[in-house]
């Protein structure tokens, strides 16, 4: 995998959404794939992402989604990670993210203008992400 | 007869009191002005002199024992990263070893940071930050400011451990007194409080007492002196947990309301209660001390009267047309005055019931009601002491009130549903230490822990 250190990730279900499954799958292949990761469950406010990273040296954050409101949920999010000093975080958003959007494309132009370096579609499998945050990690 | 002297030096009074272990009772109390200022061993001779007189005899005594609050108590500064995370989770730490967090510092120290804790002279700092393996610039950064502080303090560790070699060097090129505890904070989620207690225990038998001038309480002792908030802490661990022999009271808070501060105890899970609960933040621990520093009867009594205005809490009746200010600041300036009265002593119960109130919201934990797709969830932060039985009251307004209007101002103030998101308890039974004997029983307890329970039990005062 060619990472260097065994790099940090927090992550946890965004907003008011309490679907935690696909998330968890997602914790565990992480886990299995080396890397340290700081799952914060469910209803987890843009401001915990944050502490948590801040407190953890976390290199990258995995937003997850499912109820329809992510893309209300995760607005400012960068903008607020670059206040509290995290400027060079990655940020991932993955999950059902928009209610009422027909293609996944609009979604994740959507997402990535917020500032997410990438976005996930519904039915992705936890490799591509692992494959994404290998490749990106080792970039920055 | 095999007896016990227990001796507690506070910054007001020294008080003393005889045990006599095989009867299992209480042979003696006495209390007398501290003398701190002069010799210190002139109120412990004066104590132990009173107690033996009201025995009635000279007794040699089979163990003596002894805590202090004396000299500010353990004044202590946390250096932390985030606020709700590790500073939290060393201040309360701290709370559990028996100091007194004086002020507490998060992110980078800044210059007036560091001015304010060179004024403020703590007498131990406290250094956390990054869970391990976690953020290293900022510890590192603020082990480099620490080690240029103009204080004697030692300092404990207790961060990331992967810098803790450095910090430790860092701390040592400058010849500061460094010690390296387990991180407070090691994974998100998880608190670990007992190597940082057990450090700052260490120090202040080793060093703080002896700066402090109390260690000549040592000749009438024959065990190590440990700080009275702890002695309190572990007659409540006690009563609570119980012992194989003795049966405890089970999950418990007690309230220790002084001139100065409002301590808030309790031994209890805190687990939620309410359907479709879930939790967040830090996760507390089961034995949890809070320190409220601007809350008191005397020294701090502006500062509970102010920050009753600013919480909007409801002036009793008996009293809502007088102006309180005039009042608290003559209490404040004048910290040994005792209640005279029916007036004064009706003042001193609205403040303490202002105190209580605040310092019990503190420390319990709060519901967030969140709307979701799948319906209502409530979030949970801190503590749910809702179905808490028994509650401890422990300062001089409890044993020098009428039961009457103690009961009252408690309910008032801490069953008054006036915020429903709050998780304070509903209908506890409340418990009074009339003979200032809680000190006494923790610093026993930890040689005769059945014998204290039972004296424990036996002598705390049920009042409704």
């Amino acid at each position: 995998m060619g990472r260097r250190k065994k790099e940090t990730i927090v992550t946890g279900v965004i907003g008011a959404d309490c679907h935690i499954i696909g998330n968890r799958v997602l914790q565990i292949a992480l886990t299995d794939a080396g890397y340290n990761v700081v799952g914060l469950g469910i209803l987890v406010s843009q401001e915990e992402f944050i502490l948590a990273a801040i407190e953890t040296n976390a290199s990258a954050i995995l937003v997850s989604s499912l109820y329809g409101m992510g893309e209300i949920d995760c607005q400012g999010l960068r903008e607020k990670c670059i206040e509290s000093g995290l400027n060079n975080i990655t940020l991932y958003v993955g999950g059902n993210l928009g209610l009422g959007k027909k293609n996944w494309s609009d979604n994740e132009e959507t997402m990535l203008k917020h500032g997410f370096d990438r976005a996930f579609p519904p039915e992705t499998m936890p490799e591509d992400v692992i494959k994404a945050l290998d490749q990106d990690l080792l970039a920055n | 007869m095999k007896a016990a002297l227990l001796i507690d030096i506070g910054s007001t009074f020294t008080k003393a009191c005889a045990i006599d272990l095989l009867e299992e009772e209480i042979l003696a109390t006495a209390y007398t002005p501290s003398t701190t200022t002069t010799d210190i061993s002139e109120g412990i001779e004066r104590a132990i002199y009173m107690v033996n007189s009201a025995v009635g005899k000279k007794i040699d005594y089979h163990i003596r024992l002894a805590s202090s609050s004396a000299a500010g108590g353990l004044r202590l500064v946390v250096v932390g990263l985030v606020p709700e995370l590790t500073v939290k989770a060393g201040k309360l730490s701290a709370y559990g070893a028996g100091a007194k967090v004086i002020a507490s510092y998060s992110y980078k120290l800044t210059k007036s940071a560091m001015l304010e804790i060179e004024k403020l002279n703590p007498d131990i700092l406290l250094f956390v930050g990054g869970t391990d393996g976690g953020n290293e610039e900022i510890i590192l950064w603020n082990a480099e400011k620490i080690s240029q502080l103009k204080i004697d303090a030692p300092t404990i560790y207790g961060g990331n451990k992967t810098v803790a070699e450095e910090v430790r060097d860092i701390l040592l090129k400058k010849r500061k007194d460094i010690f390296l505890a387990e991180n407070v904070l090691s994974k998100l989620g998880e608190l670990n409080t007992s190597s940082v207690q057990d450090m700052i225990r260490k120090i202040f038998i080793d060093r703080i007492i002896i700066s402090k001038g109390i260690d000549k309480v040592r000749r009438y002792i024959d065990e190590d002196i440990i700080p009275t908030p702890l002695a309190v802490f572990n007659a409540i661990k006690l009563l609570s947990d119980g012992t194989e022999q003795v049966q405890g009271l089970g999950e418990i808070m007690a309230i220790d309301i002084g001139g100065a501060t409002t301590d808030i105890y309790s031994s209890a899970s805190g687990d939620p209660t309410i359907d479709g609960t879930t939790l967040k933040d830090l996760p507390m621990p089961y034995h949890m001390r809070t320190v409220e520093g601007d809350l008191g009867l005397r020294v701090n009594a502006i500062s509970t009267l102010n920050e009753a205005i600013l919480n909007k809490i409801k002036r009793s009746k008996k009293i809502d047309k007088i102006d309180l200010i005039p009042i608290v600041e003559k209490l404040s300036k004048n910290i040994a005055i005792k209640p005279q009265t029916d007036f004064d002593k009706i003042v001193d119960m609205e403040i303490a019931g202002y105190a209580i109130k605040i310092a019990i919201t503190r420390h319990v934990g709060h519901i967030k009601t969140q709307f979701t797709p799948v319906g209502k969830m409530n979030i949970q932060y801190g503590k749910d002491l809702q179905k808490i039985k028994a509650l401890i009251c422990v300062g001089g307004i409890f044993s020098n009130s009428n039961a009457g209007n103690i009961v009252a101002m408690l309910n008032e103030s801490i069953c008054n549903r006036h915020d429903p998101f709050s998780l304070s308890p509903e209908q506890p039974k409340y418990y009074v230490d009339n003979h200032y004997i809680l000190y006494g029983m923790g610093q026993l307890s930890k040689i005769y822990p059945d014998i204290s329970l039972k004296i424990l039990k036996n002598t705390l005062e049920i009042l409704n």
